[in-house]
């Protein structure tokens, strides 16, 4: 820069940007520090912060499009490692870092590791939903993947006595924290699904400081999970802790016992089940049998209309009725009949010459001839008079005309 | 369970009963059937009542 030139203050700031901005070291950097002064700006979502150390500081910015990616909320007195850029905001002549990503310091470098390794098996699918493998209602054999001396044992063992004692227990102890953990049940699954001991597994341990579950968020065990045949119930830790392991698992239980708890189904459920079937096989076959029984009611009431000995009563019925209403036929003529007779009889009776002769009238007679004309005797014949009582022999004396 | 294990035994439990209900069968297959059911029944809750979890443990040394 020429001596004795005098510049802008916009012309120095630029000129001092331009200097810095050249540095191919300071276009990206690692920096570690302390946030204060923290604002999130609430109209532009830009985060502005102070970041410091004992003894210096430097302002730095975190624009929103790189602060929206960040999976925790940055806070004053947090101890970060930030990635990013030194450069010059002109119009204050300030340098300052400009953040393109930070990470906790600290224990954040284990949750950072966590987020890494779930981020990249998700990426390859391990954690699919379709790639889930049905839990079996009913295992013959529950396989376990944990500390044999933990509580998480004795709660499993507990557990499944309790509710399903049907099924077997199949163990295989393995370290559970430490470097030889992964490892083990890495090999103790991969054990379990080459000899096929189990129906399902149940993987996992008591609860622990996040070092302490670390084994379960390796890589090796979470790709031994997901590959696992066998299905799976991961059961690390507490409620709240999650693993790796967790995610790979086909299924999540907050506890061992938990896990115990959905690897088996409660016996006395069980019992229920089938109290309740045995009742509706009974009630099947009692219901079955009633309408047998009512069918052949049916049967045995037609088979009774159809009796011939019925048709023969019903025969023998007509023919009484024929045979009386004969004879109350044959009854009333007869007694017709001699009614008919007897006033035939009156009549006769009552034209009877006898009768007449007994009111005073008398038959002549000439011999055999009844005599109906005078003219038919003369004087000097002997006629019969019948009488009504007796007959007179006369002599006739005169004839007289009509 | 020796003979058949308890999964294998309630799911035939299980078609029994459904057989039975909805099988329109004759009343000797029925009687036949429920016989059979009952007895599954009676398996299946023996084998809950019975007793104790049988453990063991899987090693590596096994089958290798």
């Amino acid at each position: 820069m020429p001596e004795g030139v005098v510049l802008s203050v916009s012309q120095l700031n630029r000129y001092v940007k331009s200097i810095i901005e050249q540095d191919m070291n300071l276009q990206t950097v690692f920096v570690q520090g302390e946030i204060s002064n923290f604002t999130n700006h609430y109209k532009t979502g830009h985060f502005y912060m102070t970041v410091k150390d004992e003894f210096s500081a430097i302002k730095a910015v975190m624009f929103k499009s790189a602060n929206m990616r960040l999976k925790f909320m940055p806070e004053n007195s947090m101890s970060v490692i930030i990635k990013g850029r030194v450069a010059v905001f002109e119009r204050d002549g300030q340098y300052q870092l400009y953040i393109d990503d930070m990470i906790p310091d600290g224990t954040g470098a284990l949750s950072l590791a966590f987020e890494q390794l779930k981020n990249k098996l998700a990426a390859e699918g391990l954690f699919n939903p379709e790639n889930k493998k049905q839990i079996p209602a009913f295992p013959s054999k529950v396989g376990v993947v944990t500390s044999p001396t933990g509580a998480a044992i004795r709660d499993i063992i507990n557990v499944i006595s309790r509710r399903f004692p049907v099924c077997e227990l199949v163990l295989c102890p393995v370290a559970v924290q430490g470097e030889l953990a992964a490892p083990q049940i890495k090999a103790a699954i991969e054990l379990f699904n080459r000899e096929k001991a189990a129906d399902v597994l149940i993987v996992g341990r008591g609860g622990g400081s996040v070092e302490e579950l670390w084994a379960f968020n390796e890589e090796i065990v979470a790709r031994a999970v997901a590959a696992s045949d066998i299905p799976i119930i991961s059961a690390v830790g507490h409620e709240t802790d999650f693993t790796i392991c967790d995610f790979a698992a086909d299924l999540r239980a907050p506890t061992p016992s938990a896990a115990a708890e959905l690897a088996v189904p409660d016996s006395v459920q069980q019992r229920e089940m089938i109290m309740n079937a045995s009742r509706r096989m009974l009630s099947a076959v009692a219901d079955k049998i009633g309408y047998e029984k009512s069918r052949m009611e049916l049967n045995k009431s037609a088979l009774l209309r159809l009796n011939p000995q019925n048709m023969i009563d019903n025969l023998r019925v007509r023919c009484d009725k024929a045979v009386m209403a004969m004879d109350s036929a044959v009854q009333g003529f007869y007694s017709q009949k001699s009614a008919e007779f007897s006033s035939l009889c009156a009549k006769l009776d009552a034209l009877s010459p006898l009768k007449i002769l007994a009111r005073g009238y008398s038959v002549a007679s000439k011999g055999e001839k009844i005599i109906k004309d005078s003219a038919d005797v003369s004087a000097g014949d002997i006629i019969n008079l019948k009488l009504g009582k007796g007959e007179l022999e006369c002599e006739v004396t005169q004839v007289k005309g009509n | 369970m020796e003979k058949m294990n308890y999964e294998k035994s309630v799911k035939k439990l299980e078609t029994i009963v459904d057989k039975l209900e909805n099988g329109n069968l004759s009343l000797e297959e029925m009687i036949k059937l429920y016989e059979e059911g009952t007895a599954l029944a009676a398996s299946c809750a023996k084998s809950l009542d019975a007793a104790e979890l049988k453990i063991t443990e899987l090693t590596s040394g096994k089958g290798e």
